[in-house]
């Protein structure tokens, strides 16, 4: 039993892109070290233009010191977009 | 028309490329090459130059291959690089593990898994009158463009 939950939790733990804007959520969410929230940059992408997105990547990576401190400047343009723990809702 | 990305896979007997402008897959095609190695360099060359005239290439993606071990294909590969940096082409080198690292969490393991992420991405790519190696070229041309999207400035 513990064998097959395991396996449920790592298969969805998993991630391949079947779209462009998958492809997009896997790197951004790579760059900022979030890879477990990877569908929560999908969720964005499909809600705010990738013009808007890529500013904010490119303010955080300037203004952040690290990737924990570039990753909550990049969270604080998009509230509530990124609230955490809603994984797979949108 | 916009400057677009050419993303070229070269292999021993076919060179398949996918034109990219931004992250959007515009073309992709596959030309079959000679068995001779002048006669394959001619024909590569020539395709080469036709698909950046037709598509206002000013980037190239190509896989990087390693150099220790000369075949006809790292040597073809070589070439071409030469020639398109001659032709004032920004060329991007990409490491299969790279790629392989970029198309899945975890990182996947073989490209034949690339190949089945990008089929997923373009069906069409994956019809009967595509070449596989098409998606090969896919593979590198959406790397390379997203690559080019992001990382505008490293995170340390």
């Amino acid at each position: 039993m513990i064998e097959i939950l395991d396996s449920m939790l790592k298969k969805s733990q998993q991630f391949v892109p079947e779209t462009v804007s998958g492809y997009i959520a896997l790197q951004l969410a790579r760059q900022l070290d979030d890879i477990e929230h990877v569908w929560n940059y999908l969720a964005l992408l499909d809600r705010q233009p990738l013009s808007a997105i890529v500013a904010a990547l490119t303010k955080a990576k300037t203004h952040g010191n690290g990737h924990h401190n570039a990753r909550g400047i990049f969270e604080r343009e998009f509230a509530p977009f990124l609230r955490k723990g809603h994984d797979h809702a949108a | 028309m916009r400057p677009s990305l050419a993303a070229l896979r070269i292999e021993r007997r076919r060179l398949s490329v996918a034109i990219f402008i931004d992250h959007h897959l515009e073309h992709a095609e596959s030309h079959h090459l000679p068995s001779d190695y002048p006669k394959a360099l001619r024909s590569a060359s020539q395709f080469v130059h036709k698909v950046r005239r037709t598509f206002r290439a000013e980037y190239a993606a190509l896989d990087k291959y390693p150099s220790d071990h000369p075949t006809q294909r790292s040597t073809l590969i070589q070439e071409l690089v030469m020639q398109l940096r001659r032709a004032d082409v920004a060329v991007y080198e990409v490491e299969i593990a790279d790629l392989l690292a970029a198309f899945g969490n975890p990182p996947l393991r073989y490209r034949t898994q690339v190949r089945q992420a990008v089929a997923s991405i373009w069906p069409i790519l994956a019809s009967g009158d595509n070449h596989p190696s098409c998606l090969d070229a896919a593979a590198l041309g959406l790397y390379v463009q997203v690559e080019k999207l992001l990382a505008s400035k490293e995170l340390t």
